[in-house]
C-alpha cells in the first residue's frame, strides 16, 4: 500500500473514530540494534518496527499494521525491507456470526494442516490477505469457518491462494472436527519446473479429521492429516539436497489424567511429508512462509545453556513420543516435582543415506522447586538430551547434560534478586559450558540483569549481556549490550537462526 | 520515511482515544468448551485478564506470587483473575496439568489460536490487563518484576 493509500485509510478511519463514539487503541513496537563489531557482516543499524491500529465500534471493526524495517534485524528474513501496510482489515461481527475482509490470522484443528499467526520475536507473520466467515449453529455446537486467501510475503503477498474449511462439532464430553485446505500456486514458479518438470501440483490438498473426548480425570484428543501429492526436498548429511513427490500423512494423540496431586500427559506424532509452504522452492526455513504449524515435539527449554542446541521439527519425517508427570506431594508443602522428557526418530525412508529408523532426538528432565518461605524460593533442573546433527542421517548423536540452580529472594516488598547457575556438561561439539544470571527487580518498574555464558571446553568464548528495563503500565523499554552467541531463538517449539553478533541493542513497546 | 510514521501516529494520539473495550472472541475452559470473553463481563466488579504460557517463568512467578498473596487480598475485593494461556497445540497438555496442579486463586483459560492475544495486541508475556465492570479496559502492564502484583491489587481497588 502507498502512502496516499494510507492517508486515504486514515481519512476514513480518523472521522469515523472521533465522531462515532466508537474507540480507537493501539500498539507501537521499536526493536533496534546496533552491532559495533566492523568485521562482522551485519556491521550497523537495524531496526524492526511495528505500528498497529483498531477502531471498534459495536459489531464494527476496522485496523491495521503499518510496519518498517530500514534494516531488518540480524537472522530476520531480509525480504523485508522499507515500509509498508501488509494487514489492513474490515470486520462485522456478532456473537453468532462473522465476516472479515483483509486480511486475517486462523487455525485449523492443532494447526497442522493450517495456522497463520504472528511471533515478532520469530520474524513470523503469516497472515492471509482475502476473506474469511465464521457462524456457530445449533445453539454453538456446530462451529464453521469458511476462508479464502493469499498468504502474505515480505511485505506484499505470495503468488498463491489458500482456501479452507473447518468444521467443530461439539457434542459435550465427545466433540468431533475436520478440515480441508488447498493451496494453489497462481503461476509456475520457475525454479520448481526447471527441478520436476510438467510433474509439480500447482495445487495441493490438505485434509484433517479430529475427536476429543473428556470424562472426569481423562482427557484425550487425536488428529489425521492426509496430504495430496507434494514434493518435499530432502536436506541430507552430504551437503546435496534430493527430492521426494508423493503424498503426505500426520498424525497425533494426546493423553492427560489429572488428580488433585497428579498430573499426566503423553503426546505421539507421526510426520511424512508435512512441509506446506505459500511457495514452494522458498522452502518453509524462511519461518514466514510456511502455511502449517509443526513445533518440536519435546519439551521447550527455557534456559540459556538447555537450549543451546534445540531440535527442530524433521517435517520430511519423524515419529515421537513425549511425556510429562506433575506431583505436588501432600507430605511436604510448597514442594513440586516436575519430570518428562521425549524420543523421536527420524523416519528411515526419507533418509537418503539410510533405510532404517535413526534416533533424532531424546531427551529427559526433571525438576523440584521448593518454596523455602515467602521470600525465599529455589528451582533444581536436570536436562540429559542427545541430538542427531543430521537428523538421523549418520548415527552419531552429541550429548549434553545441563543443570541448573534457580533461586528468588525477595529483600522487600519492592527489591529482589533472581539468579541462576548453569553447568553444562558434554564431551562433544564445544565441550563444557556454564553460565550465571544476576537479576534485580525494583517492582513495580525498574528490572536489571547481567548473563555470561562461557565455553571453558574448546572455545574459551564469552557471551555476556547486560540489560536493563523499565515499564510503566502500557510502556516498557528495555536497553542492552553485549555479545549474542550465534544459535537458534526457539519460541513455541519452533526456532529461527539466529547469527551472532555484538553491540547495543534496545526494545521499546506501547500500548494505548 | 520517519515523518510518514510520525504523521500516522500523532493523527491517532490527537484523537480523544476512548478506553479500549474487552473484545468478544472465544477461549477455551480446561475442558475444551468454548467461553466467550463477553461471559468475563458480569456487571458488577471489575476484573484481570494475565496472559501466560507453561514455557514463561516469569508469568509462572507471578501466579504464583499472586497465589502467595491473595490470603491478604481476601478481605479487601472480591477479586476475579483469569489466566490465559497462549500455550498451542504442542504444549497446551503441559500447560493444563501445570494449572491443574497449581493451586493459583484464579480462572485459568486457553487461548490456543491466540485469537485474544491477537485482539488485544499482546506481543510478549507475561502481559496483564484491568478491566472494570463494563468491560472497559482502565489499565495494563508489561512483564513481571517480584513485589509488582501489589501495584495490581491497588489499580483493582481503584477500579469501580
Amino acid at each position: 500500500m502507498s502512502f496516499k493509500g494510507i492517508a486515504l485509510a486514515l481519512a476514513l478511519l480518523v472521522p469515523a473514530a472521533a465522531y462515532s463514539q466508537g474507540n480507537v487503541h493501539g500498539s507501537l513496537e521499536s526493536n533496534t540494534v546496533y552491532d559495533d563489531e566492523t568485521s562482522s557482516p551485519y556491521h550497523g543499524f537495524h531496526s524492526n518496527n511495528y505500528l498497529r491500529l483498531d477502531y471498534m465500534k459495536g459489531h464494527l471493526s476496522a485496523g491495521l499494521q503499518g510496519e518498517w524495517y530500514p534494516s531488518p534485524l540480524p537472522g530476520y528474513d531480509r525480504s523485508l525491507h522499507g515500509f509498508g501496510v501488509p494487514f489492513k482489515y474490515v470486520s462485522l461481527e456478532t456473537g453468532k456470526w462473522s465476516v472479515r475482509l483483509g486480511d486475517f490470522y486462523d487455525q485449523f484443528g492443532s494447526g497442522l494442516v493450517l495456522r497463520s499467526w504472528e511471533d515478532r520475536d520469530l520474524g513470523i507473520a503469516n497472515s492471509l490477505g482475502g476473506v474469511r466467515f465464521t457462524g456457530s449453529f445449533l445453539d454453538d455446537r456446530l462451529y464453521l469457518t469458511v476462508l479464502s486467501g493469499a498468504p502474505r510475503q515480505g511485505l506484499s503477498y505470495a503468488k498463491s491462494l489458500v482456501s479452507g474449511a473447518d468444521a467443530t462439532l461439539d457434542l459435550g464430553a465427545l466433540s468431533f472436527g475436520s478440515s480441508l485446505v488447498a493451496r494453489t500456486e497462481r503461476a509456475q514458479d520457475e525454479d520448481m519446473a526447471l527441478l520436476l518438470g510438467e510433474d509439480a501440483p500447482k495445487s495441493v490438498l490438505m485434509y484433517s479429521g479430529r475427536v476429543k473426548f473428556v470424562r472426569g480425570p481423562f482427557h484425550t484428543k487425536a488428529e489425521m492429516v492426509l496430504k495430496s501429492r507434494d514434493f518435499t526436498a530432502v536436506h541430507n548429511a552430504t551437503g546435496s539436497d534430493s527430492y521426494i513427490l508423493e503424498g503426505g500423512r500426520a498424525f497425533t494423540w494426546d493423553f492427560m489424567y489429572s488428580s488433585k496431586k497428579l498430573l499426566a500427559s503423553v503426546t505421539y506424532r507421526y510426520l511424512y511429508n508435512m512441509d506446506f509452504a505459500a511457495r514452494r522452492t522458498l522452502g518453509t526455513k524462511v519461518l514466514s512462509n510456511t502455511l502449517n504449524y509443526l513445533p518440536a515435539l519435546c519439551k521447550q527449554q527455557t534456559y540459556m545453556l538447555a537450549c543451546l542446541n534445540p531440535y527442530e521439527t524433521y517435517s520430511e519425517g519423524e515419529s515421537g513420543f513425549a511425556g510429562s508427570v506433575f506431583y505436588h506431594p501432600s507430605w511436604l508443602k510448597g514442594l513440586a516435582f516436575h519430570m518428562g522428557g521425549s524420543w523421536i526418530d527420524a523416519l528411515g525412508k526419507v533418509l537418503p543415506l539410510r533405510e532404517t529408523n535413526y534416533l533424532a532426538y531424546r531427551d529427559i528432565y526433571f525438576d523440584a522447586t521448593y518454596r523455602w518461605s515467602r521470600k525465599l524460593k529455589t528451582t533444581l533442573y536436570v536436562s540429559i538430551q542427545e541430538n542427531s546433527p543430521t537428523h538421523g542421517n549418520r548415527k552419531a548423536t552429541n550429548a549434553q547434560n545441563v543443570f541448573v540452580l534457580d533461586g528468588t529472594y525477595k529483600l522487600s516488598s519492592k527489591y529482589s534478586i533472581h539468579t541462576e547457575l548453569q553447568y553444562l556438561y558434554s564431551q562433544e561439539l564445544t565441550k563444557d559450558w556454564m553460565a550465571a544470571l544476576l537479576e534485580l527487580g525494583m517492582a513495580p518498574n525498574w528490572s536489571f540483569s547481567i548473563s555470561d555464558m562461557y565455553n571453558h571446553g574448546s572455545t574459551k568464548d564469552h557471551y555476556w549481556n547486560v540489560n536493563a528495563s523499565y515499564n510503566q503500565g502500557g510502556f516498557r523499554i528495555m536497553a542492552g549490550y553485549g555479545r549474542n552467541r550465534e544459535g537458534m531463538v526457539c519460541s513455541g517449539g519452533v526456532c529461527r537462526y539466529q547469527p551472532e553478533y555484538k553491540g547495543a541493542f534496545i526494545k521499546a513497546q506501547w500500548m494505548f | 520515511m520517519k515523518n510518514r510514521i510520525l504523521l500516522i501516529l500523532a493523527a491517532f494520539v490527537s484523537l480523544s482515544l476512548n478506553a479500549q473495550t474487552l473484545p468478544d472472541v472465544k477461549v477455551e475452559d480446561p475442558a475444551g468448551k468454548a467461553v466467550s470473553t463477553r461471559s468475563l463481563l458480569d456487571g458488577k466488579s471489575p476484573f484481570v485478564i494475565t496472559f501466560w504460557a507453561s514455557w514463561c517463568k516469569p508469568c509462572q512467578r507471578e501466579l504464583a506470587a499472586i497465589e502467595e498473596a491473595a490470603p491478604d487480598w481476601a478481605g479487601k475485593y472480591p477479586l476475579r483473575i483469569y489466566a490465559v494461556s497462549v500455550d498451542d497445540s504442542r504444549s497446551i497438555a503441559e500447560a493444563k496439568a501445570l494449572a491443574a496442579s497449581s493451586e493459583w486463586p484464579v480462572t485459568v483459560l486457553f487461548d490456543t489460536k491466540q485469537a485474544l492475544k491477537q485482539a488485544l495486541k499482546v506481543t510478549s508475556i507475561p502481559h496483564v490487563f484491568v478491566y472494570d465492570k463494563n468491560g472497559k479496559l482502565v489499565w495494563n502492564h508489561m512483564g513481571y518484576i517480584p513485589g509488582s502484583e501489589d501495584e495490581l491489587l491497588q489499580k483493582v481497588l481503584e477500579t469501580e
